[in-house]
């Protein structure tokens, strides 16, 4: 078990935090998680429900719906581990903007919403590994953003 | 008289910690401070430069900057093609894509509209202050900070997707 938390440990610091490998401090963070594993086509998180835990995907990968009816068999994106999902969400209180659903085998880590909040504001190695985790996943989302309405904005 | 800009540093680390991690010790702060002096800019001096090697993200202590951003096809071409697309102050962030990638370049200008104090931030530093609740603080307001840019970001996409009549 702790090998293996040794083995996610690196590959998420390597993937995640490229500029300086801090797979000790991600270990100590992942102590602080649950661990969950979902079978391929199990739903991790429905879009509607309150988002109220951050994931840290581990192993495997999920894809992600959005909207009601048939249009929502209609996958919008893959996720694929190493990733972290549902912070914006947590950091808003704000409900789940999408479904994920379980591609194959899929590991993940889990953060209930006062583990969380209690150590985003710790001066520790997790809280810090936490904290980067968090800024470098949100620093993408908001890379994205920028580049579609970047890409809007040129249309005109 | 002016303020002096470690004073005015020392003020909004103190109370920045307060606010996040409940917790300002002044040794904290000065081990910070003494890595990362703060800059003072008078009105028209620029923060950061478009295009420019990006080393650090700054925090703003005090003034009002302007944020720029020149078209990339026009490349050396004046500083009049450049197009404001927002002012900052206190407690705003500026140029933290450093903080998350190598090699970045900064993608605007910010230049002061009065005398302004920055606080640079280096991604060796904070993660040397690992166990500094000012640091702490820090981060905890770069995650809250970036956070808030995306929900403005969200809006601003829904309304050129209005305006546009664009899926």
């Amino acid at each position: 078990m702790s090998d293996r938390r040794k083995a996610h440990a690196h590959a998420i610091a390597e993937a995640l935090l490229d500029l300086d490998p801090r797979a000790a401090a991600v270990e100590a963070l992942l102590a602080r998680c649950e661990t969950r594993r979902l079978s391929p086509g199990e739903m991790l998180c429905r879009e509607g429900e309150p988002g109220d835990v951050l994931y840290i995907l581990l192993s495997g990968a999920v894809s992600v719906t959005a909207g009601d009816g048939p249009a929502a068999a209609e996958p919008v994106g893959r996720v694929e581990a190493p990733e972290v999902l549902g912070a914006l969400a947590l950091l808003d209180h704000t409900r789940r903007t999408a479904t994920c659903t379980a591609v194959g085998p899929v590991e993940l880590a889990v953060l209930d919403t006062e583990t969380f909040a209690g150590l985003l504001r710790e001066s520790s190695e997790e809280g810090s590994a936490l904290r980067w985790l968090v800024l470098a996943s949100l620093s993408r989302q908001l890379a994205r953003t920028n580049a579609r309405l970047a890409a809007l904005s040129a249309d005109r | 008289m002016e303020r002096d800009p470690v004073e005015a540093a020392r003020a909004y680390l103190e109370g920045l910690a307060r606010l996040h991690t409940g917790d300002a010790e002044p040794d904290a702060v000065d081990w910070l401070l003494r890595r990362s002096p703060p800059i003072r800019l008078a009105a028209g001096e620029e923060a950061i430069r478009q295009g420019e090697p990006a080393e650090d993200a700054l925090l703003v202590v005090d003034g009002r900057l302007v944020v720029l951003v020149r078209p990339e096809s026009a490349g050396a071409t004046p500083e009049a093609s450049a197009r404001i697309v927002g002012e900052v102050g206190p407690w705003d962030v500026i140029g933290e894509a450093a903080l998350f990638a190598t090699g970045a370049r900064r993608s605007a200008t910010v230049r002061a509209l009065r005398p302004s104090t920055l606080l640079p931030l280096r991604r060796a530093d904070l993660l040397e202050g690992t166990r500094n609740p000012v640091v702490a603080a820090i981060e905890f307001h770069l995650v809250h900070a970036l956070a808030w840019r995306i929900r403005a970001t969200n809006r601003s996409l829904v309304e050129a997707r209005a305006a546009g009549g664009q899926p």
